[in-house]
């Protein structure tokens, strides 16, 4: 086959492909700006109504006080609700006070929170991203093929005005690799340890986070890192890397420290480590919450559900949250979800617990103490999300083929889709689309798509080439809506004439009529032009 | 020698273009080396990676940029620019000075033709920029200049950038070959590569990169046979 | 040999709804000239355009060299000739490196002393760029370019146009030069009449994108006749003649335009509208075109007084 015809069948389709595509981004935006101005209108009018709302009763006011004190806890299992006072908008009213209630609702202490008179126990919290914690999205942030080049993660090995090494991460070969000042390669800190050959490395894994924090002895960092299945301690200075926990059966999901890291009293994060064990908790994915503890080294398994634990020097607790609800599920991927959880649970009072547990040395866990409250039903405490509305009226111009593609790849695929997109992967970014903007009103939706192939019909019938293109046309309308209707009329203009023999509109297409397969008409010769030929 | 005659006409068209765009990179480029290698001392500043004993290090104060970091504005705007403007010289420009019908009354087929213009813009565009690249890399990496390498990644990276400018060209190309008028499809070419350099440059796996690039590049280069076969002049 | 060098056969182009050539039926026999001549916008680029194969026709087809235009092989184009309207050629170029470019695609072909010729006979420097040509020296370069590689068949569009009467004579030299050559045909259409007459032998004339007139120029100058015929009395109000393009009534005369009109034709008709006297008038081609090309009902841009 010669190369143009080749290319015919590929540059065809390449066409269509690539004009849908670029009309399907521009129909996309302008659904997306229409979708804000509707949402920030609809805010704005509910904010406006609000204010003219009636003060709130003290009953009220009381349960507000409750659903926005935090709830803390004593050594012993004593609960106490901590409130910090607020203005009826929900503002902190400054100076900043607390006042601490005891389970029964007396008041028992009021003032400002460096000075209150109790000392709860505090729990391990997960590093906080983007100044504690290096996540994913920041690696590949950092591996973007953007104009500003590739930036490495570098850990530098000296004094502050003297580096004497370089410790560089490899993405690809997840290790770190050492360089002296003058340039030579020192060797390798892997999983392995330090090896000086790139044959002994051992790939550290797919990294998941790391945190740091230079220890009391040096000013140089020590890395804690985090892959799928591990984590590693990751000294530099003395070129060492300690593991710490390996998951055999389930990926890690998260991790959580307290008082891991050895920071001077006074720094930020620190905590006491006279009054707690450094712990470290790994939650697997199958619900276990891993606890590896120092002084003395220990290890524990708990199992689900979700808890937050502390050690302290004397003890080992868990805290639990529950709730007699599901859940509120995300409306940009689930409105249909959102609307069943609207209508059980939103608007109904729901049960809520927090207990705190002791930890024994065997993992089992001993209930030292459960407060309950009743969560009054929202009412006009609840805020009106106008996303809905806005996106039901501004998807009646989307493909029905999200919707098919919605329904045929299944929740989780949007689920994993969600998730990798929250991760920073700008490629499942781009994939949500379907998922954001697919017709929540069918009816209307194929409503309009098929009056958009009424007029492919009306419009393209004269002009049409051949049956099966034309069906083609008109399904994809049908299917792509707004976007399939201006990419036919991009991509399909052909002028019509009136045909002479059969009088209906042609296209120009073809040389023959479409209808009655006369040819072109041929122009009438003059009069002069027939007595001009006769005489030449 | 038709081909070679072919080449070298259009070749001889890139050629100022390509000229410009490597001096001034190269200007750039060099004035940005040279000004970190001799600020700094010695040569890298990793002073934000230390910290004072017994405190938490912010971790992405443990991120730093090659020394040819700043560079990369300068190549992608370069090799973006220089693939604007060879595409359009090569398939803009004829459309007004109506030169296409002295082309292509050539004893050859159209398909050489355009070969001959792709091979020639694509080629000037890559020994432009590519090898400024190529050059400012290799002085980076002497040790002479900066104590430690910059990472191999970072040479991949700019030719990733490179490449960018190549499918600018291509979508520059298709768009000057179109013969719809500019406020329908005319610029759905350059809009195209655009939305594939955008895609491209959102992209972290250097595999998934390659695979979009081939697949815009797959895409226009079909379409600039079909149109260039297929088109009025 | 084929004797019939390019052919069209319900040749058809529209833009929109338009035809800009249509039905354009010809067949142009080898070692002529023909003259290809129309008004303004009748569709002579477009059919030139349409017989290279650099426009797609809506309907019907042209060879050229027993080729189909749409299928062009190269080995054919170098044996055509093309001069585009405009004389566009590589501003950037110079002469000799136009020169080199050109014999790239006709090794064998290239006349190398015909061309030396042609530039020395036009004083013409081959270190001087393209874009410091005038009009005219840019048109002698791209008739040197067209004729060095002996071309059998040679297609012109408006080459004179914008030139000089004493560059247009050499141009004009330039062609009967290879016509001279055996087997050589040239097809060029123009606005000058006056060239066309000079060096044609065959006309063809088209008119918003119709065919008109395709035959020898003889046969097309002896078709088209105008008569003063002269009256002792009243003139008559109507004449009602077969083949008549024009009328003029002044006073006491009559002058008739006629197509097809032999010289028995036009003794019987001053017999029959009682002219006293008639007289046939020589017209140049110019006069026959316009009036042959002037629409039926045309009211001409300056109305003189009748006399």
């Amino acid at each position: 086959m010669e190369l143009k015809n080749a290319s015919k069948y590929i540059a065809g389709p390449g066409r269509v492909f690539m004009t849908v595509l670029i009309i399907l981004i521009a129909v996309t935006a302008v659904q997306a700006i229409a979708m804000e101005a509707i949402r920030m209108f609809a805010f704005t009018k509910h904010t406006t109504e609000r204010k003219s709302e009636p003060p709130r009763s003290d009953e009220e006011k009381r349960i507000q006080r409750i659903r926005q004190s935090s709830r803390q806890f004593l050594p012993d299992g004593t609960t106490h609700l901590i409130y910090e006072p607020r203005t009826e908008r929900g503002r902190i009213i400054e100076p900043r006070t607390e006042q601490i209630y005891d389970a029964n609702d007396h008041l028992l202490w009021e003032g400002p929170s460096d000075k209150k008179p109790y000392e709860y126990l505090s729990w391990a919290e997960e590093p906080r991203n983007y100044s504690e914690a290096f996540t994913p999205m920041q690696m590949r942030l950092t591996q973007t093929f953007a104009p500003l080049l590739a930036r490495t993660i570098e850990i530098p090995v000296g004094t502050i005005n003297n580096t004497e090494q370089i410790w560089r991460y490899r993405p690809g070969a997840e290790c770190f690799e050492g360089y002296a000042i003058d340039g030579q390669r020192i060797g390798y800190i892997s999983a392995a340890g330090f090896s000086d050959s790139k044959s002994k490395v051992k790939p550290l894994g797919a990294f998941r986070l790391f945190t740091a924090w230079c220890p009391q002895d040096s000013s140089i960092p020590t890395l804690l890192w985090q892959t799928n299945r591990h984590i590693y301690q990751i000294n530099f200075e003395k070129r060492q890397t300690k593991l710490l926990f390996e998951s055999a059966n389930s990926d890690i999901e998260t991790i959580t420290l307290h008082a891991w890291k050895d920071l001077k009293p006074g720094t930020k994060d620190y905590i006491d480590s006279k009054k707690y064990r450094p712990l470290l908790v790994c939650i697997t994915q199958d619900g276990v919450h891993h606890l590896i503890l120092r002084e003395p080294d220990q290890q524990l398994s708990l199992p689900g559900p979700r808890c937050s634990v502390t050690a302290t020097r004397q003890s080992i607790y868990a805290l639990r949250h529950g709730s007699g609800t599901v859940p509120v599920p995300s409306i940009a991927t689930s409105p249909e979800l959102y609307k069943e959880w609207v209508e059980q649970y939103r608007d109904k009072p729901r049960k809520m617990w927090t207990e705190l547990y002791k930890v024994s040395d065997d993992g089992g866990l001993e209930l030292l103490n459960r407060y309950d409250w009743v969560m009054p039903a929202p009412g006009r405490f609840m805020q009106v999300d106008p996303m809905l509305a806005a996106q039901r009226f501004v998807t009646h111009f989307s493909p029905p083929l999200y919707s098919l593609v919605f329904r045929l790849l299944g929740r989780e695929f949007w689920s994993n889709v969600h998730r990798s997109a929250n991760q920073g992967d700008f490629f499942y970014t781009m994939l949500q689309t379907p998922q954001y903007l697919r017709p929540l009103n069918g009816t209307v939706n194929w409503v309009l798509s098929a009056l958009m192939m009424g007029f492919v019909f009306w419009y393209g019938w004269p002009r049409r080439v051949s049956h099966a293109r034309f069906i083609f046309w008109v399904v994809f309308v049908g299917l792509l809506n707004v976007t399939g209707l201006l990419t036919y009329l991009a991509l399909n203009h052909t002028a019509v004439i009136k045909c002479p023999a059969c009088g209906r509109r042609r296209g120009l297409a073809q040389s023959d009529c479409i209808h009655c397969q006369a040819p072109l008409p041929a122009p009438k010769p003059r009069e002069l032009d027939l007595i001009f030929r006769s005489c030449c | 020698m038709k081909f070679a005659a072919l080449f070298g006409k259009e070749f001889r068209e890139c050629l100022p273009w390509m000229l410009l765009a490597a001096i001034v990179l190269l200007a750039f480029g060099s004035f940005f080396l040279r000004a970190q290698a001799y600020d700094m001392n010695p040569n890298r500043d990793w002073s934000r990676g230390y910290n004072p004993p017994g405190t938490a290090v912010e971790a992405y104060r443990l991120t730093f940029n090659s020394p040819l970091a700043m560079l990369g504005p300068w190549l992608f705007c370069c090799s973006i620019g220089l693939g604007l403007i060879l595409g359009a010289r090569q398939f803009w420009i004829p459309n007004f000075t109506r030169t296409w019908p002295f082309l292509l009354h050539r004893s050859a087929r159209r398909t050489t033709i355009l070969t001959a213009k792709l091979t020639a813009g694509s080629t000037a565009l890559v020994l432009a920029i590519g090898g400024v690249w190529v050059s400012l890399y290799w002085y980076a990496c002497q040790l002479e200049v900066f104590t430690v390498p910059p990472p191999a990644r970072v040479f991949i990276h700019g030719w990733i950038l490179v490449i960018m400018g190549l499918l600018t060209y291509l979508g520059t190309a298709l768009s000057g070959l179109s013969e719809a008028r500019w406020y329908t499809t005319k610029i759905f070419g350059i809009a195209f590569a655009v939305i594939i350099v955008g895609v491209t440059t959102g992209e972290w796996s250097l595999a998934r990169a390659l695979a979009v690039i081939a697949f815009g590049a797959a895409l226009l280069l079909s379409q600039l046979f079909d149109t260039f076969a297929t088109r009025e002049f | 040999m084929n004797d019939t060098v390019l052919q069209t056969r319900g040749l058809t182009k529209y833009y929109d709804s338009t035809p800009a050539v249509d039905h354009l039926d010809l067949e142009i026999p080898r070692g002529c000239i023909c003259g290809f001549v129309g008004r303004n916008g009748a569709g002579k680029t477009t059919a030139i355009k349409l017989m290279l194969g650099l426009l797609e026709p809506t309907a019907g087809s042209a060879s050229l060299l027993g080729c189909d235009s749409s299928a062009l092989t190269p080995a054919i184009r170098q044996r055509i000739g093309y001069v585009a309207e405009g004389h566009r050629l590589f501003r950037w170029m110079t002469i000799g490196a136009l020169e080199k470019f050109q014999r790239a695609f006709f090794p064998k072909q290239w006349d190398d002393k015909l061309f030396r010729e042609m530039i020395e006979y036009f004083d013409l420097p081959k270190k001087k760029k393209i874009k410091h040509l005038s009009n005219g020296q840019r048109a002698q370069v791209s008739l040197a370019l067209a004729l060095a590689p002996n071309p059998e068949l040679l297609i012109m569009d408006d080459p004179t146009l914008g030139l000089d009467a004493a560059i247009r004579r050499q141009f004009l030299e330039g062609m009967i030069e290879l016509i001279m050559r055996q087997g050589r045909t040239i097809l060029f259409s123009s606005h000058i009449l006056g060239d066309v007459e000079r060096v044609s032998d065959r006309i063809i004339v088209i008119d918003k994108g119709v065919l008109r007139a395709n035959c020898s120029l003889e046969q097309f100058q002896r078709a088209i006749r105008k008569v003063v015929l002269s009256f002792s009395g009243d003139v008559p109000g109507q004449v009602d003649i077969e083949g008549l393009l024009h009328c003029k009534r002044g006073d006491k005369q009559l002058e008739l335009t006629l197509v097809g009109a032999d010289d028995e034709k036009v003794a019987a008709l001053a017999k029959s509208i009682r002219a006293e006297t008639y007289n046939v008038v020589t017209m140049n081609l110019e006069d026959q075109f316009i009036e042959f090309t002037a629409p039926a009902n045309h009211k001409r841009l300056f109305q003189w007084e009748e006399r």
